[in-house]
């Protein structure tokens, strides 16, 4: 009896701790969503007749940090103050005298915004610092043809080495090279690709640049006759707005495929007789580049909507005798833009361009800021574009704020160079 | 320790002779209890084996848990120092009091939990009609705490705190089998059915508290092994004899199967032990050291059992510290949280935001100057990817290593005046007006004139010495602890003189 009186404990105990269902292991916190530092990463050029000043755009009067890093160092740093303006500007010949190299901004709030002007002897060029390094980079409208030079600027602000594959397609089809293979950016480094060097000769060219280690910015550096023009190599999206300022010479939007497969591709025209969808639709083979000459529709300023079933990148092109303008468009509308940089330009003749891709019309403000900021309304109508001449000289730049989303640009010249800039949407 | 410095300070050779020692004892151990309890069959010395793995030891020694393996070791002799043989009667009760206390002072210095053991197995024995067993000497067996007691008053919560719990599984497998072979051990020889009861019912009732998840690490890890001690005993009784009716071999059949299970576990020549040596290799930190001395290295995981010893949960991964001399096992258990704790722990909040620009510069005041990814690359990993002043360093495979750019020192008197460990302290140059700022949490054990700097300690650096001494409660309980022990074998001694 006390045997099994003893196997009934001892299953009793046995099934009790067979079916307890096990207990919850201790867990870790909820993972934090990563949300990237507020800089801004510029590409900067000082000495060798050309002088850049780094424009910050702000919503705060806060400080921030300019650092210039070059050959894994960093080769000045100035603290600086938007003020009352909320803006401001740093000469990167008050920091350092570092040739071609990287800056990092560390800006005053997660929605400030960063912008380069480059100033020669006879060139100018303008860009927005990126703020974000992409993995995965597009730079289409540069060539090496004679007396052309194209330079891919590859920055690495950061502690840890990077690592980047170059992918490059010419009028000839796919380029190889080893040379554009596993690219190292040292940490703290600005590293110059010469594809004139490499690529000699090339009448088109479309370069995707793949980050595989690390983070990096890339940046195309296009002299063509005495001017220059630097523009960002940007993430590919399969929407674009492209907005074209009049121009003296020709004006070209450039598409271009940033896979290895074919996508079809649709652009839509917004002109001075209204919009005009599919003005030009068709395929683009992997990593293809296609050139749509916006001076066969109009002279006036026009605004272009490029949609792809699969990544593409877009740019506008600004070309002339003696001047050369790139800036790539953008992947979305928005209330807010940031123009820095925008009147910095001695002696310019500075535009802006409002493009309105809505069907209702949008009122803005346009601000120029400097220490006495000014500002102005306008209106673009539905499907519009507008552009008008900058009223603030010397500004540290424009600031649009519209009650529908619209595409912001700018665009100057000075002594015969030229330089254009697309905006910068700041969310909320 | 002392081992370490016995084999010429060669801590790994020491640490392989010990953990062979842990074996042999748990082996004799087992041989030793059963044969005190009536058993002279070969299953009393296999059951060893099952002690050092069985359902639970294996989990904890895989997981690292060398401790746990110790303490194993000596449960079995601190069970049998309660039960006196009737040929041992004769002995004298000062012999039979000191073996008790001793055994159980050293059984609670390795594992706190188990200090109540003793006490349990010999009311089990007693409540199934066992006489073998002496109340007094099981009494007597709860003054092993003291061993333990300035640790667990230092820190309640490795008792107490079920978020702290290591997570251990035991496979659902283990009662089926423990329950099988306990029903085919009751059915057959009466001799054994005791022995396999007690067994049975202490390794079916922890495994049942386990699953409750009750307590903190302390009592998981006494659970764990207690389990695996129940297994063996039932493993000695089925085993016990081989030969005998049907259902006696089969029951020996089903002890022979715990057996080989527990077996393999052991068999990959470790005692189933996680491989490798972390501090061997994490050494880069006291090789690569500076003038001032290693600091401290962050490590973080996203899986828990990549970081050794105990961690602190942080964002959607674990982390903890370790001396960048290497960890003692002393510092595997984390203490209580306090200011410091937490202000590292905002610290790695901030850092695993990927927004913080200079971690390394948050990071310095703590004494860290390496941060150690280890596993699969996570969050922590992108949220140093954007980053100034942690240099990628690769010195290490299967982790990402980041190097701390930014000065990081234990001590310091301030204007670069660094102060070296010495001892268990500090020592450096003299300054009549200046104060030290150590990287340890602020207390008043401190010397001399303890102050604090936010939650740092610092002390003035007029005699060139820090120094830090226990005082109250915390230093009385060790000392009592280590006369009673002394008084333990003065009393073993005295007992057979005068016998």
């Amino acid at each position: 009896m006390t045997k099994f009186i003893s196997i009934a404990i001892v299953a009793a105990l046995g099934v009790v701790a067979f079916i307890l269902p096990d207990p919850l292991p201790p867990e870790p916190g909820s993972s934090i969503a990563a949300d990237p530092p507020a800089v801004s990463i510029c590409a900067v050029e000082e000495g060798s007749g050309r002088s850049t000043t780094v424009s910050v755009l702000s919503n705060v009067n806060a400080e921030g940090r300019f650092t210039a890093f070059a050959g894994g160092v960093s080769s000045g740093t100035v603290v600086f103050d938007t003020g009352r303006s909320a803006s401001t500007s740093v000469d990167v010949v008050d920091v350092a005298a570092v040739g071609v190299a990287g800056a990092l901004i560390e800006q005053p709030s997660s929605d400030s915004t960063s912008g380069s002007v480059v100033f020669g002897s006879s060139s100018v060029s303008a860009e927005g610092c990126a703020a974000v390094p992409a993995s995965k980079a597009v730079l289409a409208g540069g060539a090496t043809v004679s007396g052309d030079s194209m330079e891919i600027q590859l920055m690495n602000p950061y502690a840890g080495e990077a690592v980047v594959e170059i992918t490059v397609r010419s009028e000839s089809g796919l380029e190889s090279s080893s040379q554009l293979e596993a690219v190292i950016v040292p940490p703290r480094a600005s590293r110059l690709v010469d594809l004139g060097d490499i690529l000699p000769g090339r009448e088109v060219l479309n370069v995707v640049v793949d980050t595989t280690s690390g983070s990096v910015v890339a940046v195309g550096r296009y002299g063509s006759n005495s001017d220059s023009a630097v523009w960002n190599a940007v993430e590919p999206s399969q929407d674009w707005f492209v907005p074209v300022p009049t121009s003296g010479g020709p004006r070209d939007v450039v598409v271009a495929n940033a896979t290895a497969v074919a996508v079809q591709y649709q652009v839509d025209l917004y002109g001075p007789s209204g919009l005009e969808e599919a003005f030009e639709s068709g395929t683009l083979e992997p990593y293809e580049i296609r050139t749509f000459p916006a001076e066969e529709v109009s002279v006036a300023p026009v605004g272009v909507r490029v949609i792809a079933t699969g990544p593409v990148a877009a740019f506008m092109r600004l070309a002339s005798n003696s001047s050369i303008s790139l800036t790539s468009g953008a992947t979305t509308t928005a209330g807010l833009w940031h123009m820095p940089g925008a009147s910095r330009i001695e002696n310019q003749v500075g535009r802006i361009l409002v493009f309105n891709p809505g069907i209702e019309d949008a009122s803005f403000i346009v601000t120029g800021r400097r220490s006495a900021t000014r500002a102005e309304t306008r209106t673009v109508p539905g499907g519009a574009i507008i552009e008008f001449e900058m009223f603030e000289f010397d500004a540290d730049g424009y600031v649009i704020t519209s009650d529908r989303p619209v595409v912001a640009l700018w665009a100057a010249s000075s002594g015969g160079a030229g330089a254009a800039s697309i905006g910068i949407p700041v969310d909320g | 320790g002392v081992s370490s410095f016995v084999w010429f300070g060669a801590e790994g050779a020491a640490r392989t002779l010990l953990t062979i020692g842990f074996a042999g004892s748990a082996v004799v151990g087992m041989g030793r209890l059963a044969g005190r309890l009536g058993f002279r069959g070969p299953g009393r010395y296999l059951s060893g084996l099952v002690l050092l793995a069985g359902p639970g030891t294996a989990l904890l020694a895989g997981r690292g848990a060398w401790v746990a393996l110790g303490a194993a070791a000596v449960l079995p002799w601190a069970v049998r120092a309660m039960f006196v043989h009737r040929v041992d009667e004769q002995k004298s009760r000062w012999s039979l009091a000191g073996s008790v206390m001793v055994w159980s002072l050293v059984l609670a210095a390795f594992s706190p939990g188990l200090a109540v053991a003793p006490l349990l197995v010999w009311l089990l024995w007693l409540v199934t009609g066992g006489r073998d067993g002496k109340w007094w000497l099981a009494l007597l067996s709860i003054l092993g705490l003291l061993a333990a007691a300035a640790f667990i008053i230092g820190d309640p919560g490795w008792l107490a705190d079920e978020q702290r719990r290591l997570g251990l599984l035991v496979p659902d497998l283990w009662p089926l089998l423990i329950a099988v072979v306990a029903a085919l051990v009751l059915l057959g020889e009466p001799r054994t059915r005791r022995l396999g009861l007690v067994g049975a019912g202490l390794a079916l009732a922890v495994l049942a508290v386990l699953k409750i998840g009750v307590g903190g690490p302390g009592v998981e890890e006494a659970l764990l092994v207690t389990a695996s001690f129940g297994t063996a005993l039932l493993t000695a009784a089925a085993l016990d004899t081989i030969a005998g009716n049907f259902l006696e071999v089969v029951g020996s059949l089903a002890g022979a199967a715990v057996l080989v299970l527990s077996v393999v576990a052991l068999g990959d020549g470790r005692l189933g032990l996680a491989p490798g040596d972390q501090n061997e290799r994490l050494s880069f930190s006291n090789a690569l050291a500076g003038e001032s001395g290693p600091g401290r290295l962050l490590i973080v995981s996203e899986d828990r059992q990549l970081v050794s010893g105990e961690s602190r949960p942080g964002p959607g991964f674990w982390y903890r510290t370790i001396d960048g001399e290497g960890l003692t096992i002393d510092q595997a258990w984390l203490p209580a949280e306090q200011a410091g704790d937490d202000a590292l722990g905002a610290v790695v909040r901030q850092i695993a935001t990927g927004s913080e620009l200079r971690p390394g510069e948050l990071l310095a005041p703590f004494a860290i100057d390496w941060v150690v990814v280890e596993g699969q690359e996570g969050s922590f990993d992108d949220a140093l990817s954007a980053q100034l002043d942690l240099v990628p360093t690769p010195l290490i495979t299967g982790a990402r290593v980041f190097e701390n750019s930014l000065p990081s020192v234990m001590a310091s008197a301030g204007s670069g005046l660094v102060w070296h460990r010495d001892g268990t302290g500090f020592s450096g140059p003299e300054s009549g007006s200046n104060r030290v700022r150590i990287s340890h949490n602020g207390d008043s054990g401190w010397s001399p004139e303890p102050g604090s700097v936010d939650w740092a300690a610092s002390v003035a650096a007029t005699t060139g010495s820090a120094t830090f001494r226990t005082s109250g409660v915390g230093l009385m309980l060790p000392i009592a602890s280590a006369l009673l022990f002394l008084f333990a074998i003065a009393a073993m001694v005295v007992g057979r003189v005068r016998r």
